[in-house]
C-alpha cells in the first residue's frame, strides 16, 4: 500500500483516493457540527475586534456529550476553576479546532493535496477525528487493532493509519 | 495510548525548583504513542529522547509533568495540548 503522506520534492503531499476523500469530508462535517459553539461569546464593537479582543461570555460547564467533553477537556480538576477557564478559553479552542477542520475540508477538493504549510491542521484534525470515534466506540488500550464488521471501528483504524503515516513523514523517518 | 509498551524504566520529568505551577498530560487509550512523542517535540521543542521518555511516563504512570513555570504559561501549554487533542491539566506544584 502506498504511503498516504509523502514528502516529494520538498513538498508534503497527501495521496488520497476519491473514496478516502469522501470519507474524510464526512468526518470533517461531523467534527464541524460537534465543535459548533452553542454559546458563542457576546459581540464586541468593531474597534475591539480590530484589536483582536473578543467577549468572554458566561461561565461554562463541562459539555454533557462525552465526545465534546473529550475534544474540549477540563483544564483543571476543580470544577469551579475548570468552568472559569472554559469561560475564557473554550470559544477560542473551538474556533482553532474548527479552523483546522476547515483547512482540511477545503484541501480535500485539491489534486494533488499539498499540505506542506498545513501539516499542523492535518495533525490536529486526525487527532480530533480519532478522539471523536474512539470515544464513541469506547476504545481501550487492550483493543485489538484489526478490522471488524463495524465500519466506524474500521474508520477509526484507518484514521490511525493516516496519523501514523503523517507523523512518520514529519519525523523524517 | 493505543500500542502496549514493553516494561521500561523512565526518569521522572525534571521540574525547576522555584516553579509553582505545572502542566500535566494524561494517558488516554486513543492517541498514538508516536503522535504524543511528536507533539512534545514539536510544541515544547524537546529532543526525541526527552519527548519519548515523557510519553512513556504518560503511558505507564497515567500522567506526566510536561512543563513547569508560571500559571499563565502552563495554561497556554494546556490549551495548546488540547488543540493537538491531548488531555492536559494545570495545577499548583505540590
Amino acid at each position: 500500500m502506498a504511503k498516504p503522506f509523502k514528502v516529494k520534492k520538498g513538498e508534503l503531499v497527501a495521496r488520497l483516493g476519491g473514496q478516502e476523500r469522501q470519507v474524510l469530508a464526512f468526518v470533517c462535517d461531523e467534527l464541524t457540527d460537534l465543535l459548533a459553539d452553542p454559546a458563542p461569546p457576546p459581540e464586541v464593537p468593531a474597534w475591539a475586534k480590530e484589536l483582536g479582543l473578543s467577549g468572554v461570555g458566561d461561565s461554562r460547564p463541562t459539555p454533557d456529550d462525552p465526545v465534546v467533553a473529550r475534544l474540549l477537556p477540563d483544564a483543571y480538576d476543580d470544577p469551579e476553576q475548570a468552568s472559569e477557564f472554559r469561560r475564557l478559553t473554550e470559544a477560542g479552542l473551538r474556533a482553532t479546532k474548527l479552523a483546522h477542520v476547515a483547512v482540511v475540508r477545503e484541501q480535500l477538493e485539491h489534486d494533488p493535496i499539498v499540505i506542506t504549510d498545513d501539516a499542523r491542521a492535518w495533525l490536529a484534525f486526525l487527532a480530533d477525528a480519532r478522539l471523536m470515534l474512539g470515544t464513541r466506540l469506547d476504545v481501550t488500550e487492550d483493543d485489538e487493532l484489526i478490522p471488524t464488521d463495524d465500519p466506524e471501528h474500521n474508520l477509526y483504524l484507518y484514521l490511525g493509519y493516516l496519523q501514523q503515516s503523517l507523523v512518520e513523514e514529519l519525523m523524517g523517518r | 495510548m493505543s500500542v502496549s509498551p514493553a516494561e521500561v524504566e523512565s526518569p521522572e520529568a525534571a521540574v525547576a525548583p522555584d516553579s509553582p505551577w505545572v502542566c500535566l498530560v494524561w494517558n488516554d487509550p486513543i492517541n498514538l504513542m508516536s503522535y504524543v512523542t511528536f507533539v512534545f517535540m514539536q510544541y515544547f521543542g524537546y529532543s526525541r529522547e526527552k519527548a519519548e521518555s515523557l510519553m512513556w511516563d504518560v503511558h505507564s504512570k497515567g500522567r506526566a509533568v510536561v512543563n513547569s513555570g508560571g500559571r499563565e504559561q502552563m495554561e497556554r501549554d494546556a490549551t495548546a495540548m488540547h488543540e493537538y487533542g491531548l488531555w492536559a491539566t494545570v495545577q499548583k506544584d505540590d
